[in-house]
């Protein structure tokens, strides 16, 4: 099929669907991940593997953070797209007809009542500043401790320690005298949760994890997250935003840990049911 | 109106599907506490326990439940408990390692009425290689997830010491 064909093809709501579940399959079959493998494969795979070099991002992670509405024309404005969405999302959802109908036309009423609330509900600005100031001070004191190396070298310490493999930095190291590189990149930190006037926020840290070869084929791919407790934007920024770079330093431990238990320990084991 | 019809068909059979399935679970499965799913929520519920001691159990790891082909020895299992508030992540409390049974009461209290995520996994030696078990989660699986997460097994303390 040409790129005309694919073209026209797209049009059609089935060929559509084929088209999304072989990205989807092909995406699954070019990640190979520890829960794929068979204790044979994830065998045969780990026992050539005596000396691993552990190599990072140079650059810091990317930093999200989910703020609060700041305000009264902020929280209005948020309360009304909260407000309008809502009914429509449940319109959408409900297994009757006509009800995403019936939604659009309550929206404008939910819309109103989601801008007075969010108008009232909203933090005011300066509490917002404070906080985001907290934050940021917390953020950079993080950045100093620079994570990045962190989680490189807790991941060579657990790893030495644990999985009897030589584990070793890759600056300390040249590529050419290990057997496999695990890459930890795209690194991601920062504060998730819902879309509303306060949230409760999720602290999180994550990155990818890539065992390769020297060569640079893929053996074992991951990303693996840790998150913290759910706290509002101004608790986590109390105290200078203690908790949250206490958060990041249990994560970057907690991330190691994980990437040396999948990648070299665990027996994989297909998930079950309980009766 | 056909869209319609078939939105409430395609709910009605998930709805009947999901009825007759049990709990997901990775790793080793907890018997005591029990895990307490709930209808319209892919977390479990905090099952509540007596004492601020609990004894926790779990499946024992052989080549049974393991359906490996071959013996498996030095098994040791690994807890850990987090207090929670939300139910996501927690603050670790107790920590026990190369343990010999499937089950352990706490040696410390716990605090009263508190919630508390709580997981297990086996290091074992299968055909003269040391493995270790995925921690141990159920329901909505975060696979990809640090311990502590929402997929841990979960308990919560009585109000008074009993």
């Amino acid at each position: 099929m040409g790129l005309q064909g694919i073209r026209n093809a797209w049009g059609r709501p089935a060929a559509r669907s084929v088209f999304c579940l072989a990205w989807l399959a092909t995406c699954s079959a070019c990640t190979p991940s520890i829960h794929d493998l068979s204790p044979q494969e994830a065998r045969h795979l780990r026992a050539p593997l005596e000396r691993i070099g552990v190599r990072t991002d140079s650059d810091g992670a990317t930093l999200t953070f989910q703020k609060p509405a700041k305000g009264i024309l902020g929280g209005a404005g948020r309360g009304a797209v909260v407000g309008a969405l809502t009914p429509i999302a449940i319109g959408a959802v409900f297994p009757l007809p006509g009800t995403t109908f019936l939604a659009a036309l309550v929206a404008p009423f939910t819309a109103a009542g989601g801008m007075v609330y969010g108008a009232i509900a909203a933090s005011s600005p300066a509490e917002v500043k404070n906080a985001e100031a907290a934050i940021g001070r917390a953020t950079a004191a993080v950045r100093l401790t620079r994570p990045q190396l962190r989680l490189r070298d807790s991941v060579v310490q657990q790893g030495r320690a644990r999985t009897g493999r030589f584990f070793v930095a890759l600056d300390e190291a040249p590529e050419a005298h290990v057997d496999a590189v695990l890459d930890l990149t795209d690194q991601r930190a920062g504060l998730k949760g819902a879309w509303r006037i306060n949230p409760p926020l999720i602290a999180f840290a994550e990155t990818r994890a890539r065992l390769r070869t020297p060569a640079g084929d893929t053996l074992l791919e991951e990303t693996v997250l840790c998150s913290g407790e759910e706290r509002s934007y101004v608790e986590w920024a109390a105290d200078d935003g203690a908790l949250f770079a206490a958060a990041m330093h249990v994560c970057v431990e907690a991330l190691a840990e994980k990437v040396v238990d999948d990648f070299f320990l665990v027996y994989p084991w297909a998930n079950r049911r309980l009766d | 109106m056909g869209r319609g019809i078939t939105r409430y068909l395609l709910a009605a059979t998930g709805l009947v599907c999901c009825s007759g399935c049990g709990v997901p679970v990775v790793g080793l499965a907890p018997e005591s506490p029990p895990v307490e799913s709930k209808v319209f929520s892919r977390l479990l519920g905090f099952t509540p326990v007596d004492s601020l001691t609990p004894t926790l159990r779990w499946e024992a790891l052989d080549a049974r439940t393991l359906d490996a082909a071959g013996e498996i020895t030095d098994v040791a299992y690994e807890l850990r408990v987090w207090e929670t508030s939300s139910g996501y992540s927690g603050h670790l409390v107790y920590v026990r390692d190369n343990l010999q049974q499937p089950f352990h009461q706490l040696e410390e209290p716990l605090r009263p009425g508190a919630k508390y995520l709580w997981t297990v996994r086996a290091h074992f030696t299968l055909a003269g290689q040391r493995w270790v078990t995925e921690w141990g989660m159920a329901g909505y699986l975060l696979r990809d997830q640090v311990v502590p997460n929402a997929a841990c097994f979960r308990f919560e303390t009585p109000p008074r010491s009993s």
